[in-house]
């Protein structure tokens, strides 16, 4: 039943992100619907469940993105390792500074990972793309800040059929 | 519990580089294959339902402005008829004159209409998934169109779907050409802000409202296809080149359907 509700949320995150939020930007910005599910992994969900969620979602998206591939899979990766080094499993008190502070790093990585990489591959460094990677970090973090909390309480509702 | 998690983590690290090594040998097409005919059929749902979302909320807030633009559409069709008159008699002459000289005809471009099914999900990177592959005689390399306009080329393909970079790519190159004054370019995409053309002689006359079209150079894009059209121009005196930003009549956000050409 956990994991049906784990691909169900995958499948309806990937579809908003890839058709319905591509299609409306805010700003010309759209945040990362899928970095913010792995984050909500990380912190409510046991270390293997978190490791497999990433790695097949990155797999998904560097299929379906123009690349590099791999990128989403490799940072996805980084955030769970990082999640798991720092905080114990199965977190369910988790303060709010500590999870925006979080999510704030992974967006980063993520988007920094990115623009390096497009900017050396196209071979100009221009502050526009620099400042298009600060605003879907912040576009990602603004996201994360909503809608956090109902994937919390998705979670732990989650955790308590798991266990009835 | 921490050294699992190295270890797990680092497994993993070392399957993703065999993974792109393998990738990279082109052994993987079969599961990039697999994965895209998976989510298909529910990605063409969703795509086309999200298009007729953004096309409501999109004719609320432009509902003041369609009397007036309706007005200046019917002043633009009236002149069109009238050059489409003139057109007529010219291509009359034309014709004649061709089969005087035993001109060859040249045939328009063979198509083959696709859907979208994904949009790229990191914003950055500009590209769709399309509807169609290998199997309708799609093949890497090709251009593609939306409403006449160029709109990318292939550039990964399977089965039954296949990957489009669009031209507002940051590693997306075009060459292209300025009829009217005969100025070459490179029409490149930047992160987030469109596209523009790049490398035109700092001597050329540009103008705003000049069509860019492809150029055919390199054989990378068939010739003649409209691009878009000079909006601002960026000229510095003690630059070999100048540039200019390119307005394409296409919404990349709105994309519903596109052609691919396959000749």
């Amino acid at each position: 039943m956990a994991i049906l509700l784990d691909i169900l949320i995958f499948i309806a995150t990937l579809l908003l992100q890839t058709s319905l939020l591509a299609r409306f930007h805010i700003l010309g910005f759209t945040p990362n619907l899928m970095l913010i599910l792995v984050i909500t992994f990380v912190f409510y969900k046991k270390a293997y469940e978190a490791y497999i969620f990433a790695f097949l979602a990155g797999l998904v998206l560097d299929t379906l993105s123009a690349g590099p591939f791999g990128l989403h899979v490799i940072i996805y990766l980084l955030i769970v390792f990082a999640g798991t080094v720092i905080l114990n499993e199965d977190q369910t008190k988790l303060s709010k500074l500590f999870s925006m502070v979080f999510a704030t790093a992974a967006a980063s990585v993520f988007y920094m990972a990115l623009w390096f990489y497009l900017s050396y591959s196209s071979g100009s460094f221009t502050a526009s793309g620099f400042l298009f990677a600060i605003g879907q970090i912040t576009a990602t973090i603004i996201f994360f800040a909503i809608f956090m909390p109902f994937l919390k309480r998705f979670f732990l509702w989650q955790k308590r059929i798991e266990r009835a | 519990m921490k050294k699992i998690s190295f270890l797990i983590f680092f497994s993993i690290l070392i399957i993703i580089f065999a993974l792109l090594f393998f990738r990279s040998k082109g052994s993987f097409s079969s599961v990039d294959s697999g994965i895209t005919e998976i989510f298909q059929p529910v990605g063409v749902v969703f795509t086309n339902a999200s298009g007729g979302i953004k096309d409501f909320f999109t004719n609320l807030a432009n509902i003041g402005n369609l009397e007036k633009e309706n007005k200046q559409l019917r002043l633009k069709v009236n002149d069109l008829e009238s050059k489409n008159a003139r057109m007529a008699a010219d291509i009359g002459e034309n014709e004649s004159l061709k089969r005087a000289l035993g001109f060859k005809e040249n045939s328009g471009f063979q198509t083959i209409a696709a859907s979208i099914t994904f949009f790229d999900p990191t914003n950055a990177r500009e590209s769709i998934m399309i509807d169609k592959g290998t199997k309708d005689g799609i093949k890497p390399g090709m251009a593609a169109t939306s409403e006449g306009f160029l709109i990318g080329r292939v550039t990964q393909v399977y089965g039954d779907s296949s990957q489009i970079l669009l031209i507002s790519d940051p590693l997306s190159d075009v060459p292209a050409l300025i009829p009217d004054i005969s100025a070459d370019g490179l029409v490149q995409g930047q992160i987030g802000m469109g596209i523009t053309m790049n490398q035109i002689q700092q001597d050329a006359n540009l103008q705003a409202g000049q069509n860019v079209v492809t150029s055919g150079l390199g054989g990378s894009y068939p010739k003649g296809i409209l691009i878009g059209k000079i909006e601002n121009i960026t000229k510095k005196n003690n630059s070999i080149f100048q540039s200019a930003s390119v307005r394409t009549q296409i919404d990349f956000n709105a994309l519903e359907r596109v052609q691919v050409i396959i000749n």
